[in-house]
């Protein structure tokens, strides 16, 4: 790695590159910061002010579990708490954390100066902040959720839950929109945006994990987001969808949960590892052993976590034959996770470990997760299963997993990276401490708790009877659990007193090997003034080596440019230099867009036409001055010119983050109609028949949609190759752009309404049966891919209405091209399976 | 001059190829052997018909034959890959893509096997 500044810019330059990178002081330091490490240090607060309160939650129902037939809580109210708890720690503090940790630390270990699209990342994290807010607005009405964290229908459905499941279910959808943009987000700075000479194998090990993770979460989400939708649909305008009556089938609402629970938990779990491969190599002076082995056992773990939903239904009556294929992916999976353990014990067996707070709290994961490795395997079997389901074994065995496994690497990780975030050293001694107590206190309260669910004790029950023998496990539980708690508690006290009276770090405290130790403790706004360069996987340990290629771009980067803020874009596979990549600057508008969507649920909530009407004028009113902004200072300064006078700020194609953009939201829009075309699979063979009356069966508005949509492809598309690859387009390629964006924009607009002209003149009663109620939700995802299609193409008119930078009409025509292009996938889909499908017959 | 073998778009391709050809291929053994046997058996069950268990049977194994075979000539182009990049001193970067394709490779075919055995030994339709 080198960093040479012995020849630089002047002292003016750097100034005016400062100024650049400036945060927003006084009150707009609230609403309107973007830059990753605001928005990431928002997201992990945020998630560990969650966090405590659902530790608290679940104190109380250890206290109501200390004695049998206790009455301290009623049976109501713990209910409610087992749900808020659940709830809490899966959905507000386990993924939101981790999504900030990666939000502050990528851009940093990559050699990155921002996330790729700043002011989404910021308008990812109000979403998030908003659904939790919303979900535990429900203690201040009085309807607290109380159907677990898993929701189960009918329990969750309209015939037996009030409008608490409502508000959970929008609190949701308000997170989950928020960790898939994350996912987004993630993807693309991994990708794309690493520092000229990091090649795939010498990417870090946290930033392969998280490029595997946000792929799992946009494979694994999006069918949570369409789940819910399909059970609000239920609840409140009488689909079929959970209804036996009609077709439908509660069983479907436990795959559509599962298929997203299941990774959920590697979700959770493979960054938590990824924090281990950074810490027990540096806490060991050694390089981590097995790299290549090491992210195959990522990649294997996280492909195969997608497979493994069905082992949460292993007592729903599914055929021995079902049951033994996820049986088998689990029990493949299990070998995965167990080369990374030997990779760590390697590291630390080939080192020379240093017993420090995140060595201990390292070492305290690979026993704990461990252990929960091993009860993983004996509940992958679905004999020993069909046994232990529903008992306080499960309970054990997933704490195991999930504390072991997710909250100990991030105290390890904390502790890690403390000096970095605040530029203070932790206590060593009070961190130790909090260690044993949290440790301690970890296995005291769990381990127990295999035995009582051995023993009998079912799960989710608010007492148990005395006779069941199992007091004195639940009093040692209790105890246990006041004991991490008390650990818990110092942890925090230790890293906030650290804030004032820790000592001064430096930069790298413990003499570690990623990028993001280069830098500042803590960071400068821009992270780095001039680009690193990268010749090894070890960058900060490794002798460096020069290549005037990559060197090149590193000197046109530094403390450059000064008029607007920008990264290097590098090529996927080597890293090598690309293009310029502009960073957006503080703005109001993701706050106000945000705050749109969540008044939006409330209008639902209070049934309020008012509130809702205002809200779609709001979320309107923010997007359309998004966007304005961001036309209005691409067109501004330097970005204009090429970076370095080579390196242009944007081109066509993916050498620009809104290519990855708009093929990461046409990904999303194919993944949730397909969730809707299997759900409606799955309801038809489940069905003796199916439909109940005749199919949709409107070839020509069908055909004809498809038919507006290949022309609203063809004509970004074709508008997208017009014009030279610079800002001086002549009259003739522009006009073309604006005739193409137009007649694109009228494509999709007739689609729009072939599209939904099709409920009505299809003539179907979404109540009567669960083929309708998939009917009306096919052409609702597809309108609403074709409103985003439409939305992307007017920026495209927008931009070429609204300033000089000829090559940004071109490139936004061709990312509209790309999301038609997805929108052409919905339709397909949407249409084999409102129309294909019920053709076939057994 | 001629660009290495590793570095030609040709090398680039195979070499990336047998690195995602593994992991889709096991999502695809897992995915289809589960819809063709899970929701066959299933329809036939809801029509109230005998379902074709043999043909269930077969339609499983012979898909997840072809995406075992598939598995393994990906592992097989990531070995060449390796190989040629150690060889002759090539860079490191496909040496590692080479690496990374032959364990995908060893990984997932074994995943494919697991889930391949079950209709041999199982009734299709119980």
């Amino acid at each position: 790695m080198t960093t040479d500044q012995e020849t630089g810019p002047s002292a003016e330059q750097r100034a005016r590159f400062a100024q650049a990178w400036a945060r927003p002081r006084g009150l707009r330091r609230i609403l309107m910061p973007v830059q990753h490490k605001s928005v990431g240090t928002r997201y992990m607060v945020t998630a560990f002010v969650f966090f405590f309160v659902g530790g608290l939650q679940a104190l109380l129902m250890r206290v109501q579990l200390a004695q049998p037939e206790q009455d301290v809580l009623s049976p109501q109210t713990y209910n409610e708490l087992f749900t808020m708890h659940g709830t809490t720690m899966m959905f507000l503090f386990a993924v939101p954390f981790l999504e900030g940790l990666a939000a502050y630390l990528l851009p940093l270990m990559l050699g990155a100066r921002d996330m790729p699209f700043a002011r989404y990342n910021t308008f990812n994290y109000w979403c998030y902040l908003l659904g939790g807010i919303i979900l535990y607005s429900s203690f201040v009405v009085g309807m607290v959720p109380d159907a677990g964290w898993f929701a189960y229908v009918p329990l969750s459905g309209p015939e037996f839950a009030d409008k608490a499941m409502d508000i959970w279910l929008f609190g949701l959808a308000l997170a989950e929109l928020a960790a898939i943009g994350a996912a987004i987000e993630m993807i693309v700075v991994v990708l794309a945006m690493r520092a000229p000479g990091m090649s795939l194998d010498r990417m870090p090990i946290f930033a392969w994990t998280m490029l595997c993770v946000a792929a799992m979460i946009i494979l694994a989400f999006v069918p949570l987001l369409v789940g819910s939708l399909l059970l609000e649909l239920d609840r409140n305008i009488s689909t079929a969808f959970f209804d036996t009556e009609r077709g439908g089938d509660p069983l479907l609402w436990q795959h559509l949960f599962w298929i997203f629970g299941h990774p959920e938990v590697y979700v959770m779990f493979l960054p938590g590892a990824a924090i281990i491969s950074h810490v027990v190599p540096v806490h060991s002076r050694h390089r981590l052993v097995g790299y290549p082995f090491v992210v195959a056992a990522i990649v294997v773990t996280a492909i195969m976590s997608l497979g493994l939903w069905v082992h949460h239904m292993y007592t729903t009556g599914l055929p021995p034959v079902t049951l033994s294929f996820f049986t088998a992916a689990s029990m493949s999976i299990s070998v995965a996770s167990g080369v990374q353990v030997v990779a760590w014990i390697a590291t630390l067996w080939s080192g020379r470990p240093r017993l420090t707070v995140p060595m201990l709290f390292s070492l305290g994961f690979l026993f704990t997760f461990v252990a929960g490795g091993i009860t993983g395997v004996m509940v992958a079997s679905a004999p020993f299963d069909a046994q232990a389901h529903d008992t306080y074994f499960v309970v054990a065995h997933f704490h195991y997993v999930l504390i072991g496994g997710m909250l100990f690497p991030v105290l390890a990780g904390l502790f890690h990276w403390w000096p970095k975030f605040t530029g203070r050293m932790p206590s060593a001694r009070l961190g130790t401490v909090s260690f044993w107590l949290a440790f301690v206190g970890f296995h005291l309260t769990f381990f127990p708790m295999h035995l009582s669910g051995l023993w009998g004790m079912p799960r989710r029950v608010y007492t148990y009877d005395a006779g069941l023998g199992v007091g004195v496990l639940n009093l040692l539980s209790t105890i246990g659990a006041f004991i991490f708690a008390a650990g818990l508690v110092l942890t925090a006290i230790t890293l906030l007193g650290a804030l004032r009276r820790g000592e001064r770090s430096g930069p790298d405290p413990w003499g570690a090997d990623t990028l993001e130790w280069v830098a500042d403790s803590p960071p400068a706004s821009a992270n780095f003034g001039r680009i690193p360069v990268v010749t090894g996987r070890a960058p900060l340990w490794d002798r460096p080596s020069h290549d005037p290629k990559l060197e090149r771009m590193s000197a046109a980067f530094d403390h450059a440019p000064q008029n607007v803020r920008a990264t290097p874009f590098t090529t996927v596979l080597s890293a090598l230099p690309n293009t310029a990549a502009v960073q957006a600057g503080p703005t109001f508008w993701p706050f106000l867009a945000a705050g749109g969507l969540a008044l939006a649920a409330a209008g639902l909530l209070l049934e309020s036409g008012w509130v809702l009407g205002a809200s779609v004028l709001v979320i309107v009113g923010a997007f359309v001055a998004w966007e304005l902004q961001n036309e209005r200072e691409l067109g501004a300064g330097e970005s204009t010119e090429p970076v370095g006078g080579e390196y242009l700020v944007e081109a066509p194609g993916p050498l620009s983050p809104g290519w990855w953009g708009a093929a990461g939201a046409a990904v999303v829009l194919v993944v949730a109609v397909t969730t809707v075309a299997f759900s409606l699979l799955f309801l038809q063979v489940n069905a003796p028949v199916w439909p109940q009356g005749e199919s949709l069966g409107l070839p020509w508005l069908s055909a004809g949609t498809g038919l507006a949509l290949v022309l609203a492809i063809s004509a970004s598309w074709w508008g997208s190759r017009q014009g030279p690859l610079s800002h001086d387009a002549p009259p003739t390629a522009r006009g073309a752009h604006l005739a193409a964006a137009v007649t694109s924009t009228f494509a999709g607009a007739v689609a729009l309404v072939l599209a939904v002209a099709q409920w009505p003149a299809g003539g179907l009663d979404h109540t009567a049966h669960s083929y309708d109620s998939g009917v009306l939700m096919l052409v609702s995802t597809l309108a609403l891919a074709i409103l985003l299609g439409l939305g992307l193409t007017i920026c495209a008119l927008l931009a070429r209405l609204t300033h000089t930078r000829d090559i940004r009409p071109r490139i936004m025509l061709q990312n509209a091209a790309v999301l038609w292009t997805g929108v052409l996938v919905v339709w397909a889909v949407a249409w084999a399976a409102t129309d294909l499908m019920p053709l076939a017959v057994v | 001059m001629a660009a290495p073998e590793a570095t030609r778009p040709r090398s680039t391709r195979l070499a990336v190829a047998a690195v995602l050809v593994p992991p889709v291929a096991w999502v695809c053994a897992l995915g289809l052997s589960y819809v063709v046997q899970d929701f066959a058996c299933t329809a036939y069950a809801s029509a109230g018909r005998n379902p074709p268990t043999a043909l269930i049977g077969t339609a499983v194994v012979t898909l997840d034959v072809v995406l075992l075979v598939l598995t393994l000539a990906a592992g097989v182009v990531a070995w060449r890959t390796s190989r040629r990049a150690t060889a002759g001193g090539g860079s490191p970067l496909f040496g590692f893509l080479g690496r990374l394709g032959l364990f995908l490779s060893l990984g997932f075919a074994a995943g494919i096997v697991m889930i391949a055995v079950n209709p041999l030994v199982l009734e299709v339709c119980a």
